[in-house]
């Protein structure tokens, strides 16, 4: 155990440590390249994958039927269209969503060190439940 | 003081009935037209990589809804009037203003934005809840890290719990994408209306009295301390229900993935009132909680394609704009009044959500 930040008797579990430093980093690098993204989708300087002058014409359709009309894959497919500035920002949100993944992993490695081998396991079972969201499997991709 | 809180949520009515009075409504096309750009040619998927994706059927009869070029979706929805860069600058200053409600009302902010969204904007409730997730998550992961060090939030609290509430918000999530969205209007109206009336009942426990700690919850050691500065001592924490506490849990992750909501009104009385976890620890689990179980559920709207840049990242930046002006405001504001305000508005979103899918806005 570390000590508090706050200064006060009660020290802070070094789990919390490596979590808040994971997170700290994920969400940072998360919001850089969405904003990055965005800058590139409203200045024009990479093409989008869905115009944003269609935009408005389409955000009243299901996600289904706007991935339809523009040729975006469901799935994982779409992260190959990364090269669009709105999937770009796409990925920024991504990984922000994937933060607790890698967060995990962190966490897996501590607590197998400290031989706490249940909180492990749950700490593993978590990273899979959330590998199988990031799949696309439960999205019914293409 | 007052006058300002009441300004903001008159901004917010206002701003939804203004967005509302910019948006068309298009009647409902069998099939679906599409945007002006891609009349003249038949519209097939820009990338070979999608081919599994059969381009969908549209129909371009122009004599009917496509002609004007008003495409119409598969549930009759309407469409926007205005240009994307003034949507997405209504969205923000309307998020703005939102984020610092929900902070002074205690509330995450998706319990408004979702029904106000969905039944003022011209979005698809895809791409509203989708958005309202990674706001949520936005939030949560920013002030988790802080929480962290703290002390002031637990990692053998939330990730026992953690494992059914994400498997339910996945669930949930697959759900609210199937199913066609007027009627999820129709549910979220009448989950916000009582997640009103839960708001309005409940009641808080600074330090909840945890006689014995149950067998689950001693088996996983969960358990902790930290400092409480207006005490000036360390406050030595346990809990118990732990079973009852997981049950419940599955319902609130359930409801975020379904409708995007980040579920803060749930955890934190759960944390609190059920599982016997001091208010603060309470709230910093809830944080926590939020980070992995709508993760789970926001890959699942972002892979099914309900993330649209020019709608989120507005949605984003003002929240957590908005959050940070609420928070530096909370030492001058009153709480209660504020609380019961954010309620009224909880009352009236729902209430619009519910006539909306029900046919009558």
């Amino acid at each position: 155990m570390d000590e508090n930040e706050s200064g006060n008797q009660v020290p802070t579990p070094v789990e919390n440590l490596v979590y808040s430093k994971v997170m700290e980093v994920g969400v940072y690098a998360g919001l850089a390249v969405t904003v990055v993204g965005f800058g590139l989708l409203v200045t024009g300087a990479l093409p989008a994958c869905l115009p944003m002058d269609e935009a408005p014409n389409v955000w009243h359709l299901s996600a289904q039927e706007v991935s339809r009309h523009f040729g975006i894959p469901t799935g994982l497919g779409w992260l190959g269209k990364a090269r669009c500035a709105d999937i770009l920002s796409r990925v920024g949100l991504a990984m922000l969503s994937s933060t607790m993944i890698l967060a995990h992993c962190f966490g897996y490695c501590h607590f197998m060190k400290k031989r706490d081998r249940l909180f492990a396991n749950i700490v593993l079972v978590g990273t899979l439940i959330l590998l199988l969201a990031v799949s696309g499997l439960t999205s019914g991709g293409h | 003081m007052t006058r300002l809180y009441t300004f903001s949520l008159l901004s917010v009515v206002v701003c939804a009935s203004l967005s509302n009075e910019l948006v068309a409504q298009a009647p409902a096309a069998e099939g679906v037209a599409p945007p002006a750009a891609m009349q003249d040619e038949l519209v097939t998927p820009v990338d070979d990589s999608s081919s599994a994706d059969e381009p969908v059927a549209l129909i371009v009869d122009h004599g009917g809804p496509a002609a004007d070029n008003s495409p119409a979706g598969s549930d009759g929805e309407t469409r926007s009037r205005l240009p994307w860069w003034a949507w997405s600058l209504i969205l923000f200053v309307f998020t703005l203003v939102l984020g610092v409600i929900a902070v002074l009302g205690g509330v995450g902010g998706g319990v408004l934005f979702v029904p106000i969204v969905g039944t003022f904007f011209p979005f698809h409730m895809d791409f509203v809840r989708g958005t309202s997730l990674l706001v949520a998550l936005a939030g949560s992961l920013s002030a988790g890290s802080g929480l962290l060090r703290k002390n002031l939030t637990s990692v053998r609290l939330v990730f026992p719990v953690a494992i059914p509430t994400a498997l339910a918000a996945l669930a949930g999530a697959m759900v609210g994408l199937a199913v066609p969205q007027d009627l999820v209007r129709i549910a979220l109206g009448i989950a916000i209306m009582g997640i009103a009336g839960v708001m309005l009942l409940a009641r808080k426990s600074e330090y909840p009295e945890v006689a014995e700690q149950d067998r689950l919850g001693e088996a996983l050691r969960i358990a902790g301390i930290y400092f409480e500065p207006s005490q000036s001592k360390a406050i030595e924490w346990k809990t118990h229900r732990t079973g009852v506490g997981i049950v419940l849990f599955i319902g609130v992750g359930f409801m975020a993935g379904m409708f995007g909501l980040g579920a803060g009104w749930a955890n934190v009385p759960v944390f609190n009132l059920v599982m016997g976890a001091p208010l603060k620890i309470a709230a910093g689990a809830s944080g926590l909680l939020i980070s992995i179980a709508d993760s789970a559920a926001a890959w699942t709207y972002l892979n099914k394609g309900a993330v649209i840049p020019l709608i989120t990242v507005p949605s984003v930046a003002g929240m957590i704009l908005g959050a940070k002006i609420g928070g530096r405001m909370l030492s001058s504001a009153r709480p209660a009044m504020v609380r019961r305000m954010v309620i009224s508005l909880m009352v009236f979103a729902g209430l619009s959500s519910l006539l909306k899918g029900l046919g009558v806005l």
